[in-house]
């Protein structure tokens, strides 16, 4: 099987076959020059090599590498997927899972999205206000610290959509810039 | 001792209190408000009394609230732990008025040192250095000149009503006075409505160093050493140790500072534990800056250098006995420190992350200690302070106590939300750390210094790898998984992966 993945934003294609007793890997970054392309022409340029994969919880992987020990963690949280190898955090990225997510919205308008969870203490802007960049758009609290919402670019107030005392998910949609 | 003892707070503190309760066979009562029906300090002890909605000023700041759920629990006397209402004057003697007995110091030593100016006042009347500076606030050019002159550049403008370093001003020379007045007058105006400014002389790049003490009501008074809490961010602490990197150079400092303490103290009329800290300059001068009437959140580094339990002390100390320690016994062993664990991201500004847990994998081992309030599926409230555990370790030296934190940072995990675990590995690895070269805009420096680390290609690949793995087990099913390429049976050349 072969996969393509931004790992730390730099893509890195791995292929594999599994049978039950082992798992054999090739790995190839693709920002060095190598190819890209069908397997045959991966073929020549790296070794395979042979990994012995356990998942010893659900999301927990140990993987030992010619004896060498690696313990992986992997987090799947709204910010993306993450794998935490010993103190290394990586973030992962798949061809396939990229498709259907959607791209921030292009063209005129910004969405404006809610950087942590918390309750909206105050809205400071009305629906068809005109905003400058950085101009204060609404005071989020939590954990005893408030934090405002600014404006990514100039433009028109639009979808307003959170009242004072809301509470509001992290990622959450608070309005467009137009 | 007493047989039933209310524990007025929450999370990790609530959870260290009970247990210290449970040794000494003290029946543990918890308070919670709505969103922590199933929080660890509820299901620890063995009543809890709900007293209200999540937000805590009518809840866990509830004086009455708290005061009828001990009550009404037979409780004797309530510990209040740290924040909430534990510096609270009013609270302190509506525990005495109600027949409860107030673990910690006097209402009238919490009133007493609770102002500022007053702690101050007290500090210097007692032959405890304070900052020096003017005692109001300047009226003119000429008089802010005078005091400069006085007390020595660089000097600090301050606003009278201020906070926050709002009215701030530092300056370096006379030439700089007028202009720094007047930005630092309209500045407290627009943020406090009050132009007044003093000044005082302003400490450069000093040490934050606080002195434990400890005393019972029959007068005896002891101090526990110092902890060093310098590395802080928006004034709050981050990583402390005991012994402070400086008492190793300058052993005399400790029974100095420690002496300082004491006579605060004293003249507060102080009983039971409090800290006292100071502000400490290049040359070793110090300067009292005010004294926490409470336990502290660091209390951990003291215990394991001490090998006291403070909480235990306290009890004893509340239920009117004697001190069974003499200065003399107090002795200093080995080198402690505590990473405070917060729900924040420290990538984004240190923003507040709270949420559910999904996944938690604490450390273990020879000198490790985990002080928590969280477990596995906790999800934490959004309502309450960041902070959801403090990790601390001991070790015979500073330089492998440095070790064992970063093991065991290395073996903590707690996913789901934001956490700083790994932010401390950065400042543990910084060569100005591991020097003990402390001062309090120690994180500004090391965060415009520390070296870009980049992970290692063969940590990236075997990443890479499980999450491709992962990925094709869950999205396609096992099928999927086991598909093989017949051409890489014949793979070959040697390489890429180290």
């Amino acid at each position: 099987m072969k996969l393509r993945q931004n790992v730390n934003g730099q893509p890195i294609t791995t292929t594999w076959q599994s049978s039950d007793t082992s798992t054999q890997f090739l790995s190839v970054r693709e920002n060095e020059g190598t190819a890209t392309g069908a397997p045959d022409d991966l073929q020549d340029k790296g070794e395979m090599r042979h990994a012995d994969i356990e998942e010893v919880e659900n999301g927990v992987y140990s993987v030992l590498v010619e004896n060498r020990s690696y313990h992986v963690r992997l987090e799947h949280t709204h910010y993306g997927t993450f794998a935490q190898v010993g103190p290394w955090r990586v973030q992962l990225e798949t061809d396939a899972g990229r498709s259907s997510a959607g791209s921030p919205a292009g063209g005129g308008s910004s969405k404006v999205l809610s950087a942590m969870p918390g309750r909206v203490v105050r809205v400071l802007v009305n629906e068809g206000d005109a905003a400058e960049a950085g101009t204060g758009l609404l005071v989020l609290e939590a954990m005893k610290m408030q934090n405002e919402i600014v404006a990514p670019k100039a433009g028109v107030v639009r979808g307003l959509s959170v009242l004072e005392g809301a509470i509001v998910a992290a990622g959450a949609l608070l309005c467009r810039i137009e | 001792m007493f047989r039933k003892v209310l524990v007025a707070n929450r999370g990790e503190i609530a959870v260290r209190l009970i247990r210290a309760l449970r040794e000494l066979n003290i029946s543990p009562v918890a308070v919670y408000s709505d969103v922590d029906r199933k929080a660890p300090h509820v299901t620890m002890a063995d009543e809890a009394v709900h007293i209200g909605p999540p937000d805590s000023r009518e809840s866990y700041l509830n004086i009455a609230r708290v005061v009828e759920a001990a009550k009404r629990s037979g409780a004797e006397a309530v510990h209040p732990g740290y924040g909430f209402l534990s510096e609270n004057a009013d609270f302190a003697q509506a525990c005495v008025d109600a027949g409860l007995v107030f673990i910690g110091p006097s209402a009238e030593s919490i009133r007493r040192l609770g102002s500022k100016t007053a702690a101050r006042e007290l500090a210097r009347e007692s032959g405890v250095p304070t900052v020096p500076g003017a005692a109001g606030a300047v009226s003119s050019v000429e008089e802010a000149l005078e005091v400069a002159e006085r007390v020595g550049y660089p000097v600090l403008l301050k606003a009278a009503a201020g906070g926050g370093g709002k009215g701030m001003r530092l300056v370096h020379s006379a030439s700089e006075i007028a202009s720094a007045l007047r930005d630092a007058s309209d500045e407290a105006e627009r943020a406090f409505h009050d132009s007044r400014v003093y000044i005082e002389k302003a400490v450069v790049r000093p040490r934050h160093v606080e002195i434990q003490v400890l005393g019972d009501q029959h007068g005896n008074l002891i101090h526990l050493g110092e902890r060093e809490c310098s590395l802080q961010r928006r004034h709050q602490k981050v990583i402390e140790e005991c012994p402070s990197p400086l008492m190793r150079l300058h052993p005399e400092l400790r029974d100095r500072m420690g002496e300082a303490a004491l006579r605060v103290a004293r003249a507060a009329g102080y009983y039971n534990a409090g800290t006292v800290e100071f502000l400490v300059d290049a040359n070793l001068d110090f300067y009292f800056l005010e004294m926490n009437t409470r336990l502290q959140v660091e209390h951990p580094v003291t215990e394991w250098v001490t090998g006291l339990d403070l909480v235990h002390q306290q009890l004893r100390i509340a239920a009117g006995k004697p001190l069974d320690i003499r200065q003399e016994d107090v002795h200093w062993r080995g080198s402690s420190l505590e990473c405070r664990i917060y729900a924040e991201d420290p990538e984004n500004n240190f923003l507040p992350s709270p949420g559910k847990i999904t996944r938690l994998e604490r450390p273990a081992g020879p000198g490790v200690r985990e002080d928590s309030g969280v477990y596995l599926g906790w999800t934490i409230p959004m309502e309450y302070d960041p902070l959801l555990a403090k990790l601390s370790v001991h070790a015979p030296t500073r330089d492998l106590a440095i070790a064992r934190m970063r093991t065991a940072l290395e073996e903590y995990s707690l996913d789901g939300v934001k956490t700083t675990i790994a932010f401390f590995r950065g400042i543990l690895e910084d060569p100005v750390f591991q020097a003990g070269e402390l001062h309090t805009g120690f994180l500004d420096e090391h965060f415009a210094r520390r070296p870009k680390v980049s992970c290692p290609e063969d940590v990236e690949e075997i990443a890479a790898l499980v999450g491709a793995l992962d990925w094709a087990r869950h999205a396609s099913g096992p099928k999927a998984a086991k598909e093989t390429v017949s051409n890489w049976k014949r793979a070959g050349r040697a390489g890429e992966l180290r």
